[in-house]
């Protein structure tokens, strides 16, 4: 009966240590479902994280619509990324600017590289004065238009450390350029959570084994 | 003892014992096997594990990442279809699972629970962990594939550590049951000669001798009919004191023609199988983004959990659903009951599982497979940033994969015949077929349709 209890312990304990080691993702995966929406002449643009924005690669979408609610197809879509300083302490222990940069690069490894425009009109729909964009040269993720006459556009974006970042949307409308920029809050899967992870996974083996090395010794008769 | 070589047999390879071939009879009854290729795979296993946890945050330059997504989860089906579970023998964690055991082992029997249980368990857990992967971002995070790895690697060592033999294996591992599946559609068979085996009352190879521990998965050659749970691990023909044990070659899918005892949870992880294969599918195509786009304005929430959940509802409840009106529609026919031909018919639609796997992992593989290499020397600072990492153009890889749907789907059609013809007589079996090569058609349409629009990648 004792050896019985003692089971029921420990698949116990084993299940609650495995949902603490998912607990920090499933709370950084609900960060992300606010909607940002970026009103552009007669334009409304609605980028969409297909999961809340975190290092690595993220799928995105944007729907743009005009005035009239109508899904505008046909345009041509890029976007760029920037990291923006002083805004995270995290930044200073995840990679400096030239890290960064590198790996912005990396995002366009399987993507075309598509040359940038000049944007006669920027429009920043969120105030931006205390942030203090690095001063790189952005490099542009492609959007396709999925499925064709949708309106809605699909292309992804590699985020290479985790804190502020800003998205800078370029599309062209039928000749017209248009240019703005919304802030992203980019989740950490960096070190620190690996590390605590391992920490947990050894803390919770060796238990194990210390558990089983005891029993094994004095075996409980059920 | 009898040696099995003594016996003269030119057709080892052609459907003969392979065990006459003297260099396969010697290499598998060696103390060296399967050690010499476990510990090497073992070493692997800690290397990516390292690389997962604390080397590069981004999936696209994680060496962990590319040998596990872009080379290990593609071939691993290909290993099923021509060897059957043998990467089971050499699995890094069946390798803990054993060394733990072997220092503190406390070798106590299996709850009942899980040898009643255990299939429907692992039916669950491999949901569960598909459905975290696309929430929580498994794949397309090293440290979420870390943790996986982590968190199954506690469940290997708490087994090995309080249970006999390799429990989780048997009973608990989710790639375990689809290896069980797919181990039926392979082309290698282990079993006892049942003549030989009649006259035994050792049971060695169930039990164990000096030579070798018993069958680590609870298989015992005599009166097993299945190479679901047969890892190839070469313990019963070092233990079989008699050379009873014939390890044969046999045309794909064979087994599946005449499954003796089936079962309802494999024919329902049959249809989950394909339902997870369309979720893969259809969340690395480009139109992904306007799915999730309809069904934010459809349900009023743009919460992933919501989204992704109904989509992979849906996605897993198709096939399932799909065979459960196959089989309604038979029994009219065959007056047999709908769960005896849900579980009886389920488990052809196997075959196409395994070539729908393939095909999509084959994507990963051919349209990725170079990133292995780059990402492996990047460890050493050599960069690579903008090589196409492709090791075959997009035309080639989408004809293998139409090829490979072509086969999985005649392979089905060919499994749901014999099944209908070794179950029921005359115009029974004709009309017992109709529905299910019905079902057939549309789950390899829905296949090769989704494999014609352009995919993601994973690195």
């Amino acid at each position: 009966m004792a050896q019985t209890k003692n089971h029921r312990w420990l698949i116990c304990g084993s299940a609650i240590s495995m949902l603490f080691l998912l607990l920090p993702n499933m709370v950084q995966a609900h960060g992300g479902d606010e909607r940002t929406r970026i009103m552009i002449g007669e334009y409304l643009l609605t980028p969409v994280f297909a999961k809340p924005p975190k290092t690595g690669d993220n799928f995105v979408y944007m729907q743009i619509v005009n005035g009239t609610g109508k899904p505008v197809s046909g345009a041509q879509v890029e976007i760029s990324a920037k990291t923006v300083e002083n805004t995270n302490p995290h930044q200073e222990d995840g990679a400096n600017g030239a890290d960064m940069m590198n790996s912005m690069a990396d995002m366009q490894g399987m993507h075309a590289m598509h040359g940038m425009g000049s944007s006669p009109t920027t429009a920043p729909i969120h105030d931006m004065s205390s942030m203090k964009s690095m001063d790189t040269a952005p490099t542009q993720a492609p959007f396709n238009e999925l499925p064709p006459s949708s309106g809605d556009y699909f292309g992804v974006i590699t985020f290479s450390a985790p804190g502020h970042w800003k998205l800078n949307t370029h599309f062209t409308i039928n000749g017209q350029m248009f240019n703005a920029d919304f802030p992203v809050d980019v989740g950490d899967r960096s070190s620190s959570f690996a590390i605590t992870a391992l920490a947990a996974f050894i803390g919770l083996n060796a238990l194990i084994i210390w558990i089983a090395s005891f029993t094994k010794r004095n075996p409980v008769s059920v | 003892m009898t040696d099995p070589l003594s016996t003269p047999s030119p057709s080892w390879l052609l459907g003969g014992n392979l065990l006459k071939n003297d260099w396969i009879y010697r290499f598998l009854r060696s103390r060296w096997y399967p050690g010499i290729i476990q510990w090497p795979t073992l070493i692997v296993f800690m290397v990516i594990m390292f690389q997962l946890m604390l080397g590069p945050s981004v999936t696209h330059d994680n060496f962990g990442s590319a040998l596990t997504w872009v080379l290990w989860w593609p071939i691993i089906p290909i290993i099923f279809l021509f060897l059957g579970r043998f990467w089971c023998a050499i699995c890094p964690f069946a390798t803990i699972n054993d060394l733990v055991q072997n220092f503190v082992g406390n070798n106590r029997p299996v709850p009942k629970f899980l040898k009643k249980y255990g299939v429907w368990i692992i039916d669950a857990l491999f949901i569960f962990i598909t459905w975290s992967d696309h929430v929580w971002g498994i794949v397309e995070n090293p440290v979420g594939s870390g943790i996986l790895l982590l968190m199954l690697t506690t469940g290997v060592v708490a087994s090995g550590a309080f249970f006999e033999r390799r429990m989780f294996c048997r009973h608990l591992c989710f790639l375990g049951g689809l290896a069980g599946n797919y181990a039926q559609a392979g082309m290698i068979s282990l079993h006892g000669t049942p003549e030989i085996c009649a006259k035994c009352n050792t049971a060695s190879c169930y039990k164990g001798t000096e030579t070798a521990p018993g069958c680590p998965i609870f298989e015992f050659p005599k009166t097993m009919q299945s190479s679901a749970n047969c890892v190839l691990c070469g313990d019963c023909i070092k233990n079989c004191p008699n050379g009873s044990i014939q390890l044969t070659m046999r045309p794909p899918t064979t087994e599946l023609w005449f499954v003796h005892k089936p079962k309802v949870e494999a024919a329902f992880l049959a249809a989950v199988i394909m339902g997870i294969v369309f979720v893969q599918n259809v969340t690395m195509l480009e139109v992904w983004g306007s799915i999730l786009s309809w069904l934010e304005r459809v349900t009023g929430t743009t919460s992933y959990y919501v989204t992704f959940s109904i989509t992979f509802a849906v996605a897993i409840a198709l096939p399932v659903s799909l065979l459960a009106w196959a089989s309604i529609v038979a029994t009219k026919y065959n007056k047999a009951s709908f769960v005896d031909n849900f579980t009886r018919f389920g488990y052809a639609i196997i075959a196409l599982d395994l070539a729908a796997h393939i095909a999509h992992n084959l994507f990963h593989l051919l349209a990725e497979g170079k990133s292995i290499w780059y990402t492996g020397v990047e460890i050493f600072g050599v960069e690579s940033h903008g090589a196409s990492p492709a090791l075959a153009g997009m035309a080639t890889i989408q004809t293998l994969q139409f090829g490979l749907l072509g086969l999985g789907f005649v392979g089905s059609l060919y499994i749901v015949y014999r099944i209908a013809r070794s179950n029921f007589q005359g115009d029974v079996v004709w009309a017992t077929f109709k529905p299910y090569a019905v079902l057939m058609g549309v789950l390899g349409i829905l296949n090769v349709m989704l494999f014609t629009l352009p995919m993601s990648m994973r690195m």
